[in-house]
């Protein structure tokens, strides 16, 4: 029985150990040292990221978050556009897109989601 | 004569009408649910998962097809008599089994009504049972090699002995001495080549039984085979032979030499060739014989691994549904226990989905909405009416489930097998008849999915945790059926890890009375359970080292001494016995046959008939009845409670055993029919001394009519004097509490 619970308690370290590694841009992302991580460090993590099929918006909040203090605006703008399109509804993330959109120098865009914003119920 | 016109429906037209058209029901709605799910519901983000899951389904339906098409018309056959005009011999085949289990089966074969002669078929070569046959009286064949294991066993003896008709067991079936006349009457129909009997098994502590001795409930894993596909099958005039306790004709074998070899389920290969010869066969669902069931799970699985390898495996010898001679019903009878066996792949799926999708995040269905889980409960809840209904109360869906999933890796490497080695044969491994240990090795694929269900939840609640998922509906489910599967698995691990049976004998669950002369004085106890080796003895005050050195069991066909050693003694029971394991010391061979032919003609009967139950609907309408009834009339409330009791009406008392108590009145079990009416004086043993009452029989019932040492009767008495004999009872039970 001691060795069976040994095994178990085993499989469940390694199986966080693969969980951290398989998940590894989430964490190093939502990580308090993220700020630190060398500029093409945070860019890997980033587009990693942007590429999972499903992203919280736990997740989704701390890419943006990262990608602005880096001053990764291409990934910044991405992250807000992924916001947009998993929470369709939400006007500040779409105000927040509009302003990264036109940070990055797209005005066209940007005014086209700002007058979208305007036009929301 | 016919044997077609023995057949009568079980059922009255109504019922049976009834169920039919619930079966049909329940697979139209299992229809529109899989059409359903075919058109809107396959997840096209995850297509070969969403594929693989449906299949599984429609492996499902399949099944559930194939028994209502085999439960269809479930039937009975009234026994016609026989002329006297065949010649019997039985074939006791054995290899490696012990001697005393042989001598039991032997002993039991040739008290068998009829005139008959008994062969052991021995291929272990073995001086001992030739020194055995020799005793008892019975042939002795055997053979200098051991070519087609079992089946060449008996080919050998066929070529050997001339009798009209052979009954085949193995070598620990006992027959009822009843067994040849309800069956040979059959054979009148000259078209009749075999006539087969349920197997039933007399360890219920086996692997396969689950007991509720306190409900009188039994679940067999064969039950439904036995009790509904058999006699369905019968209907369709394909009841196929079960390798023991069938009775075939010889003519019919003569054109093959015997049973067909070459196969390692040589009985329904041999049973499909005489059905497309023309041949029938009939099956007499009376318990008639009783034989050993796996005590352990390795000998369990490796049982079953041989009968679906072998059944599976049949199709390369010879194919039901292509084979010449064999009527439409017939191809499906014999495809469908085919493909009975191939269940270990769709239980896989199951039971790996799960996990799967919580590793994963994919899920077979989409969109998983109201409208899909409308169908899927309205499906759920008829496939569960249906089968509960027409399985007249041996369908248990829990159990079914438990053993499914004891079964499916070896069901799984059956198939396997099947398809990777094609006609090649595998070896016949001789059933264990002996108690096993502990068969952990068995059960490793189940440990291993017992881990990885176990990580697989642990991923998706760390996935739900740390926000890499969000999905809670869906992981609920998956985690819902993951944590059904594992509790499953939990529960074949610890039948798997049970403790080791140490006994060589079987014990049963027998109330014998015995007595013993200490210190002057006869003392009454009884055993509470019994084998020819030892038994567990209740006595009104422990048994020291100086305490009594032999016992008188009270058997019904009369006391037999023997030496005990106590090799335990438990805490005192509540109704104030003192338990006692004992060992019997140096039983003389006649001791044991008495011992033995008690078992096998009283108790093991008054056994499995005490603990059939009957069907749902059954249950359902008696218990309101009888609840209706106690409120209107009541009734003193009734103990099961087994005691020594002496009963009396003029002269020689007579020992028995009481079943159950209550304040008004006593049931037994005697060796002695008495007529509803009679006054009779009764004493009842409790612990703490003998109390005797004047009662009257109002109730006389057979529990089997046809022993060797005669019939065994359930007697009902009410007692005609006021006073409470349970008063006894319960004061030994206060004082058991107490101390």
């Amino acid at each position: 029985m001691r060795r069976l619970l040994l095994l178990v308690l085993a499989a469940t370290v390694l199986e966080f150990a693969a969980f951290r590694y398989l998940h590894r841009d989430l964490f190093s992302i939502d990580a308090p040292a993220a700020a630190q991580a060398p500029v093409a460090d945070t860019r890997q993590q980033a587009e990693a990221a942007l590429a999972r099929p499903y992203l919280s918006r736990h997740h989704a909040e701390a890419l943006v978050a990262a990608t602005d203090r880096q001053g990764l605006i291409d990934l910044h703008v991405a992250a807000l556009a992924r916001l947009v399109r998993d929470n369709p509804g939400d006007v500040s993330v779409m105000l927040r897109y509009a302003d990264g959109l036109r940070r990055q120098g797209r005005l066209d865009e940007a005014a086209r989601v700002f007058a979208r914003v305007a036009e929301a119920p | 004569m016919d044997a077609d016109q023995q057949l009568r429906y079980l059922d009255r037209t109504p019922v049976r009408l009834a169920r039919q058209a619930l079966a049909v029901v329940a697979l139209a709605i299992f229809l529109g649910y899989l059409v359903y799910r075919a058109r809107f519901t396959l997840n096209p983000e995850a297509p070969v998962f969403a594929m693989v899951v449906y299949l599984a389904e429609v492996h499902g339906f399949l099944s559930l097809f194939f028994y209502f098409f085999q439960t269809w018309a479930l039937c009975r056959r009234e026994c016609p008599a026989p002329s006297g005009r065949f010649t019997v011999d039985v074939f006791i085949t054995t290899y490696n089994e012990d001697v005393p289990l042989l001598r039991q089966t032997a002993r039991a074969a040739m008290a068998m009504r009829y005139p008959h002669r008994t062969y052991l078929c021995d291929d272990g070569r073995r001086p001992a049972v030739e020194a055995l046959a020799r005793e008892l009286g019975c042939g002795y064949i055997t053979r200098n090699d051991n070519r087609h294991a079992k089946a060449g066993n008996w080919n050998n003896a066929y070529a050997q002995t001339s009798g009209d008709l052979i009954l085949t067991l193995d070598a620990d079936h006992v027959p009822q001495p009843q067994f040849l006349e309800r069956t040979i009457g059959y054979f009148e129909d000259p078209k009749v080549a075999l006539v087969q009997v349920p197997q039933q098994y007399h360890n219920l502590d086996s692997v396969q039984h689950q007991v509720n001795w306190d409900e009188r409930r039994m679940y067999g894993e064969q039950d439904v085979f036995f009790d509904l596909v058999m006699p369905g099958k019968d209907y369709w005039n394909a009841a196929f032979f079960c390798g023991t306790g069938a009775v075939l004709r010889r003519t019919a074998l003569e054109a093959h030499g015997g049973i067909i070899t070459g196969s390692i389920t040589e009985d329904m290969h041999t049973a499909i060739v005489l059905h497309s010869e023309g041949w029938k066969s009939v099956y007499v669902n009376e318990i008639l014989v009783t034989g050993l069931a796996p005590t352990d799970v390795a000998s369990f699985l490796k049982q079953r691994l041989r009968w679906a390898e072998g059944n599976l495996k049949i199709i390369f010898d010879i194919n039901p549904l292509t084979c010449r001679g064999l009527t439409i019903p017939q191809r499906i009878a014999y495809f469908a226990s085919m493909f009975h066996w191939t269940v270990g792949v769709p239980k896989l799926v199951y039971y790996a989905a799960p996990p799967w999708m919580l590793v994963s995040g994919t899920f077979p269905i989409a969109p998983f909405d109201s409208q899909l889980l409308t169908i899927y409960l309205a499906n759920l809840a008829a496939m569960t009416l249906a089968y509960k209904l027409t399985s007249r109360g041996r369908g248990r869906l829990v159990m079914d489930e438990f053993f499914n999933m004891l079964n499916t890796f070896t069901l799984l490497q059956a198939t396997w097998r099947f398809l990777l080695q094609g006609r090649k044969v595998g070896v016949f491994v001789v059933t264990s008849k002996k108690g096993g240990g502990t068969s952990t090795t068995a059960v490793l694929p189940h440990f291993v999915m017992l881990l990885a269900s176990m990580l697989a939840i642990n991923w998706s609640l760390m996935g739900l945790g740390f926000g890499v998922t969000e999905d809670r509906f869906g992981a609920g489910i998956a985690i819902f059926w993951t944590t059904y599967n594992m509790a499953l698995v939990v529960a074949v691990v610890r039948l798997a890890l049970r403790p080791a049976q140490k006994r060589d004998t079987s014990r049963f669950r027998a109330c014998v009375p015995a007595t013993a002369e200490w210190g002057g004085v006869t003392r009454v106890g009884a055993t509470s359970d019994l084998s020819e080796g030892g038994c567990r003895l209740l006595w009104p005050e422990p048994i020291t080292s100086d305490g009594p050195r032999h016992l008188d069991l009270q058997l019904p066909a009369g006391p037999v001494r023997v030496a005990i050693d106590v090799v335990a003694t438990h805490r005192r029971t509540v109704d104030g016995w003192y338990a006692h394991g004992v060992r019997f010391v140096d039983p003389s061979p006649a001791t044991c046959d008495a011992i033995s032919d008690a078992i096998f003609d009283t108790v093991v009967p008054e056994l499995l008939h005490g603990l059939r139950q009957p069907p749902l609907l059954v249950r359902l309408v008696r218990d309101t009845w009888r609840a209706a009834h106690r409120r209107l009339a009541p009734r003193a409330s009734r103990r099961p409670l087994r005691l020594p009791a002496r009963l009396r009406v003029s002269g020689a008392p007579w020992w028995v055993t009481t079943r159950d108590l209550s304040a008004s009145g006593v049931s037994l079990v005697s060796p002695v029919s008495l007529p509803k009416g009679t006054m009779v004086s009764v004493a009842l043993q409790f612990a703490s001394g003998s109390r005797e009452r004047r009662a009257q029989v109002i109730r006389v019932r057979a529990i089997q009519s046809t022993g060797r040492q005669g019939n065994a009767w359930d007697l009902g008495l009410r007692f005609v004097e006021g006073v409470s004999v349970t008063a006894g009872v319960d004061d030994d039970a206060r004082m058991a509490v107490a101390s």
